[in-house]
């Protein structure tokens, strides 16, 4: 169950075989989703911080002969990133090498690439996953879903539904309602716009349809304007990793530095050889990080 | 995600480090048939802990018992391959031991089979069950260093490959003072698994392990 031997496919010795069935290989690296839906950027360092910082809030008025009021800023919390790293590596005797006839077989390399990508996006689905989960918090000691999410000046602020809705037409207008009052570090009234739908494939159908309808999907309603396809841009993107739920989804804005990963180094291959054994070696390893640092990156419907 | 099942003990790590673990080339009896509780009808697969037997074969480890130390249930090593395997009259590798495999008196056409010994080595092996003592990182965390059993919960019983399936039992401690496996870590891959299903990974090196050189008198099976 660790090495690959002449037995280990034992069938494939021979070429007699018409095909062999086995999941595609090699290709994973641009198939894959998270980057639909995250901020892909790269690290230089073994972590990196973000660190937040508010502003003054409302100017106020200056009575003739007065001082001006003062404003000032409010430090929050720190966020950091470590990278972290990751791989896989297959053994394989020189007589399965050599003697294997068919070439998806063993693929070595081939198979470490799908393992390696399948982890990044598995591992990346986990923030959504775990998105109101309290014991994996952001840099503010909150889930990434939370209404209580912390302003450094003071207060808080919400990126979750008051009231958890299946998708549709009038829940897409309550989400977009909050996200225009959505309010920035100093807690003002700032406003952010959705950008792109994340949810799990059992409602793609949904979505298509409040996406893309040109009139009100709702029934009883078909001669109005639906106004989510006529008046926002949401690109949908179904998360097919996520699968924990069939009824939870979110909204990702444009707010900055929200749901975020970073390469450390990017899938790196290694070959080498066992040469007491005549085994090879095959290997991938990648490092990263992700996370997010502003949490009005996304606005989620715990259903 | 729902959890995908990976079949038997794999080698993780050797404890004192080295790329390839080494293996040790040893035989089945003629007509070998597998039969132990939870495995009674089934071929021996790659992944599948054995044991050496007085005649030098070897045989599938029984599963475990609480608070016993029978010798049928110590572990030699870990199935890696078959080697030699009489298929359709004339011996070629494959990839399982077909039950009963018969070579008569001819040891040129005798079953071959690699395994890696145990003794030294991290292992990993899915859980068998679920329990909602065990379904959070936490609890998972706090039976490192715990010990439990395997069991076998045979699969695949309609195909021309039945498999032994051995899975860690989801009972840890429990009052027993001789069990199999001792839990060293989380298996490859943890964070990504379902913790309230099955076929969790856990790392385990052997407790119960045929690694004495001496043999000091009778069955030392």
């Amino acid at each position: 169950m660790s090495e690959i031997f002449t037995s280990t496919a034992a069938l494939a010795l021979k070429d007699t075989l018409e095909d062999i069935d086995t999941d595609e290989h090699g290709s994973e690296g641009s198939r894959a989703v998270f980057p639909k839906w995250c901020t892909v950027k790269s690290m230089g360092d073994n972590y990196i911080e973000y660190y937040e910082v508010a502003g003054s809030g409302l100017a106020g008025e200056k009575p003739e002969g007065e001082s001006i009021p003062v404003g000032t800023i409010h430090e929050g919390p720190l966020t950091r990133f470590n990278a972290r790293t990751y791989g896989q590596r297959m053994i394989v005797s020189d007589e399965a090498l050599e003697d294997m006839k068919y070439d998806k077989v063993i693929m070595a390399a081939k198979r470490n690439n799908r393992s390696l990508w399948k982890l990044a996006d598995f591992d990346a689905t986990l923030m959504l996953v775990r998105a109101t989960n309290t014991a994996f918090l952001g840099g503010d000691g909150q889930p990434l879903v939370s209404a209580t999410h912390t302003l450094p000046g003071g207060g808080t602020y919400s990126n979750t539904l008051a009231t958890a809705m299946s998708p549709s037409k009038a829940s897409l207008i309550i989400a977009n309602s909050q996200l225009m009052q959505q309010v920035g570090h100093d807690g003002l009234t700032d406003g952010v716009e959705a950008k792109k739908a994340v949810y799990p494939t059992a409602q793609w159908g949904v979505w298509r349809e409040i996406l893309g309808s040109t009139m009100d999907p709702t029934p009883g309603a078909y001669n109005a304007i639906n106004v989510i396809n006529k008046d926002l841009n949401i690109t949908p993107v179904p998360v097919k990793y996520w699968q924990n739920t069939t009824t939870n989804w979110a909204l990702i804005t444009d707010a900055d530095l929200g749901l975020m990963w970073f390469w450390r180094r990017k899938p790196k291959s290694n070959t080498w050889v066992t040469e007491d054994k005549t085994m090879m070696n095959y290997a991938i390893t990648a490092r990263w990080s992700r996370g997010w640092v502003n949490a009005r990156a996304i606005l989620f419907s715990n259903a | 995600m729902a959890n995908p099942h990976r079949y038997g003990f794999r080698f993780l790590k050797n404890r004192w480090g080295g790329d390839t673990p080494e293996t040790y080339t040893g035989f089945f009896a003629n007509a070998y048939t597998p039969n132990v509780t939870g495995a009674t009808t089934c071929n021996v697969n790659i992944g599948d802990p054995v044991r050496m037997m007085n005649s030098g074969a070897f045989q599938l480890v029984e599963p475990g018992e609480a608070d016993d130390d029978d010798a049928n249930e110590r572990t030699f090593g870990i199935v890696t391959g078959f080697p030699q395997v009489l298929i359709n009259g004339a011996v070629r590798p494959n990839a399982y031991y077909p039950t009963g495999t018969v070579y008569g008196t001819n040891l040129n056409a005798q079953t071959l089979v690699q395994v890696i010994p145990v003794e030294g080595c991290v292992w990993e092996i899915d859980t068998a069950t679920t329990s909602s003592s065990f379904d959070s990182k936490a609890e998972f965390q706090a039976i490192i260093n715990s010990v439990c059993t395997f069991s076998y919960t045979q699969i695949n019983t309609t195909t021309s490959n039945p498999k032994a399936n051995p899975m860690a039992v989801l009972s840890f401690d429990e009052g027993a003072n001789t069990r199999q496996l001792r839990v060293v870590g989380l298996g490859r891959g943890f964070e990504q698994y379902d913790l309230t299903l099955a076929n969790v990974p856990l790392q385990v090196v052997f407790n119960q392990v045929q690694a004495s050189p001496w043999r000091i008198t009778g069955t030392q099976e």
